[in-house]
């Protein structure tokens, strides 16, 4: 049924889906989906524009149905193509498809019938007019970019045509946001975002490894929708999916804060669907409309699954979140990687063994001294003869204070020299 | 640190290490001229270290008054048998008489000095009594007295002038304690109430703060889904309750010690003393503190307060104190970070460094602070051993002991 829909007939969105066969119902209905997606961000973030409210079916459908065959170009650049098999697998309703096919994805390495030479010119063609950009992969940098090459050019180069005149650029999944697996240690290709290459054009960052379908449409249907990027977080990330935390939303979260956790996968925690924390779970740490949307047509998430969240939508999270499978990532020093706790737990025993060493070392110190009775040496000032020292102020109390001395002294005594 | 060895500049010839306490007046002379005149009995170029110790403290007493050189052949040395020497000094104008007048110096052993002098039966008494008091503290009276020497070189009666103590500067550091000889030590209150309330309010919450911290760093313990697995509990929330619940409290903390800092009457608050490296001697100072702890050195400098090294550590716990909160609130504020400019600013690090290293640090922060706990709380006890200070218990009542006559560096001399 898809086929029919290759062509865009009539001048509009809306038209279109009319003629293929689609009644005004299936698109509200699509539309509705989309505003409860921007909704996910809460009336004042949806819209990058006004504080208006959150748009109604009615207003998206007003919206998306006039939108005139937009250009788009979507490229793959250095990555695993999960980014392309999430967005096919966008939304339950076939209509979403046709939102997809009939943007006129006029390149892309994966869906397009055209190869060689005939789809180089469809990308130049395209490059020239007014498109959207949707970049999925990240761009290396390293030895001049030879780590990804299409046609002879590298990804950097590919990737700043198609921005030339791009009216949006969308990148899609972690690779286009600011690496992913590439960009972690040790880093060989020099991976880097879009957004670290294109300067001075807005890059509308979907995060996530891959991210959700849905958020991908839907963050295209924004632009086509208000005509502008919607408001975004301090990572580029369209705020109405990005806004709040997994683990605020999260199923679970009543387990985490019982204190009930899973602590093997399978134990009856597990079973029970207790809180994947202690496994590991990046949900506190991470910001991604999972537990809202779900996955594969809202049909389940990791964490609903009983797997912790790896935090796919964080930048970083290959470096900064491994081990997955434990609370904290390891801490690397001196070549050891271990865990937080590991290390801090050593330096406090390192520490205890140091101070039990130098109250050793001092104890035996204060023996010795003790011992040698330092400081019981005759002074010739006082004619000592021999070791006379203080008497022990314990001691010296049975003694009577004014004893005579018994010394004698010689008759000349009273004689200077 | 160290009170005993400050007293004065011990004499280190020989292992004869010795400290001038403080000196008994017997006549008309006041204290600095009875050293003086101890100080005058001593050969030339003498290594004694009774005679070195007299000089050094003459010197750091009383630098007004000069030092008297005498030839070696007017120098009787003590003898077994005569337990004190006799040194005649020539041409010394003595305060109070005119001209200039020779006289012999009797100094030595007390009792074989009091067996010369002409002494009246009250003031013997007295000048035993306090000798005895001396000695109770482990110290040995030298006795000063002197006579005129007439024209014909005819030596007159002896006067006694008083006694200095001597005791020996103990090795190791090791004092004896106040108990053992009170009058010899004099309390100091040096840390002000609200420094003590801020010491242990701190004590409370980092003590706090790390239980509960480590528990949500790690939640090594909880209900069991095995058994009472329908018992449901608000066991993470009430720890985390209690975490945030400190930490606001602790951030008060924080800025009383800020505004104290800036405010406070009390100058060991003041944000002068938190860097103590300000002279080139503090520098010489924190060497010398260092080699004692490394146990190069028995001394170390005498301070009142802190020593530089202490001082760096508690300036080290502030500084650490402050990126402990800043990182402790960006995870707190991180759930409002997308909704509230203000959380979102507190949480500026998340931004800037990501959430797991930002935890990371906050946990390694903690285990840095417990390092610093462990080595706080074995030196005050160390040093409360071996000094003897009342060091612990100044944090609670605010008064450390000092071994008067002791001259720290970071205060006026101890009377």
């Amino acid at each position: 049924m898809l086929d029919e829909f290759s062509g865009w007939v009539e001048p509009t969105l809306e038209e279109n889906l009319v003629r293929a066969g689609f009644d005004r119902r299936d698109f509200l209905k699509y539309c509705g989906e989309l505003a409860a997606v921007f909704a996910v961000g809460g009336t004042a973030l949806g819209s990058a524009t006004t504080a208006t409210a959150a748009p109604t079916a009615e207003v998206v459908a007003k919206s998306l149905g006039s939108v005139t065959k937009p250009v788009v170009v979507w490229l793959q650049l250095q990555e695993c193509t999960g980014c392309m098999e999430s967005v096919l697998r966008s939304g339950g309703t076939t209509i979403e498809e046709a939102v997809l096919k009939l943007l006129s994805v006029e390149y892309n390495e994966l869906v397009m019938p055209a190869a060689g030479g005939a789809a180089n010119k469809a990308l130049d063609d395209a490059n020239a007019k007014d498109h959207i950009l949707v970049v999925n992969g990240s761009i290396p940098t390293k030895d001049g970019g030879i780590y990804c090459t299409i046609n002879g050019e590298s990804a950097q180069m590919i990737l700043e045509k198609s921005a030339a005149n791009a009216s949006a650029i969308i990148a899609v999944g972690a690779c286009a946001v600011w690496g992913s697996v590439q960009a972690s240690k040790p880093y060989p290709t020099g991976a880097v975002g879009v957004d670290s290459i294109i300067k001075g054009k807005p890059v509308v960052n979907v995060a996530g490894c891959p991210p959700i379908g849905e958020v991908i449409t839907a963050t295209i249907a924004y632009l086509l929708t208000y005509g502008e990027a919607p408001k975004l977080d301090s990572q580029g990330r369209p705020l109405f999916a990005y806004d709040q935390r997994i683990h605020d939303s999260c199923t679970r979260r009543a387990h985490f804060d019982a204190g009930q956790y899973v602590r093997t996968f399978d134990d009856d925690g597990a079973r029970n669907g207790w809180c994947l924390y202690e496994m590991g779970c990046k949900g506190p740490d991470t910001f991604a409309p999972c537990p809202i949307v779900k996955w594969n047509q809202g049909t389940s998430w990791p964490i609903g699954a009983g797997h912790p969240c790896l935090g796919c939508t964080e930048k970083n999270f290959f470096d900064n979140y491994t081990p997955f499978y434990q609370e904290l990532p390891n801490v690397g020093a001196f070549g050891v990687e271990s865990t937080a706790e590991k290390v801090g737990w050593g330096l406090v025993g390192a520490t205890v063994a140091a101070v039990g060493i130098h109250a050793g070392v001092t104890a035996a110190k204060h023996a010795a001294s003790r011992k040698s009775a330092e400081g019981n040496e005759p002074l010739q000032a006082f004619g000592d003869s021999e070791r006379v020292w203080l008497p022990n102020p314990k001691k010296v109390e049975a003694e009577t204070p004014d004893a005579p001395s018994a010394d004698t002294t010689s008759d000349d005594s009273k004689k200077a020299e | 640190m160290t009170v005993e060895e400050q007293a004065a500049a011990p004499a280190e010839t020989g292992s004869a290490k010795l400290t001038v306490g403080s000196v008994f007046c017997a006549s008309t002379l006041n204290s600095g001229r009875v050293l003086a005149m101890a100080a005058a009995a001593a050969a030339p170029g003498s290594t004694d270290p009774v005679d070195l110790v007299l000089a050094q403290q003459l010197a750091a007493e009383r630098p007004d008054i000069p030092a008297v050189n005498v030839a070696a052949e007017d120098v009787d040395p003590a003898r077994i048998d005569r337990r004190y020497s006799l040194t005649r000094v020539r041409n010394l104008q003595r305060p109070a008489q005119k001209g200039h007048r020779d006289v012999v110096v009797m100094r030595g052993d007390l009792a074989s000095v009091l067996k010369e002098v002409k002494i009246g039966r009250e003031e013997r008494a007295v000048v035993i009594k306090n000798a005895d008091l001396s000695s109770r503290r482990g110290n040995r009276a030298l006795a000063v007295a002197d006579a005129l020497v007439d024209e014909n070189d005819h030596v007159g009666p002896f006067q006694l002038h008083g006694f200095i103590e001597l005791r020996p500067t103990a090795a190791g550091n090791f004092a004896d304690d106040v108990a053992a000889s009170p009058d010899s030590w004099a309390r100091v209150n040096v840390w002000s109430a609200s420094l003590r309330l801020q010491h242990w309010a701190n004590v409370l919450l980092i003590f706090t703060l790390s239980l509960t911290g480590y528990f949500i760093m790690d939640p090594f313990f909880g209900p069991s889904a095995t058994d009472n697995a329908q018992q449901a509990g608000y066991l993470m929330g009430w720890v985390r309750v209690i975490h945030f619940t400190a930490a606001f409290l602790w951030l008060l903390v924080g800025i009383a010690r800020v505004v104290s800092a800036l405010r406070s009457r009390d100058r060991y608050l003041r944000w002068p003393m938190l860097w103590p490296l300000k002279k080139k001697e503090d520098f010489k100072h924190l060497g010398e503190v260092l080699g004692h702890y490394a146990f190069l050195s028995d001394e170390t400098p005498l301070y009142l307060a802190h020593n530089p090294l202490q001082q760096l550590g508690y300036t080290g716990m502030y500084v650490a104190g402050f990126f402990q909160m800043i990182a402790g609130f960006a995870l707190y504020g991180m759930a409002s970070m997308n909704t509230s400019w203000f959380w979102g600013l507190v949480s500026s690090p998340i931004v800037w460094f990501g959430v797991g290293p930002v935890r990371v640090f906050h946990a390694m922060m903690m285990f840095l602070i417990w390092m610093f706990v462990i080595m706080h709380i074995y030196l005050a006890i160390r040093a409360d051993s071996l000094e003897r200070h009342g060091g612990i218990s100044s944090m609670i009542n605010g008064g450390v002991w000092i071994r008067r006559g002791s001259k720290p560096i970071d205060a006026p001399k101890i009377g």
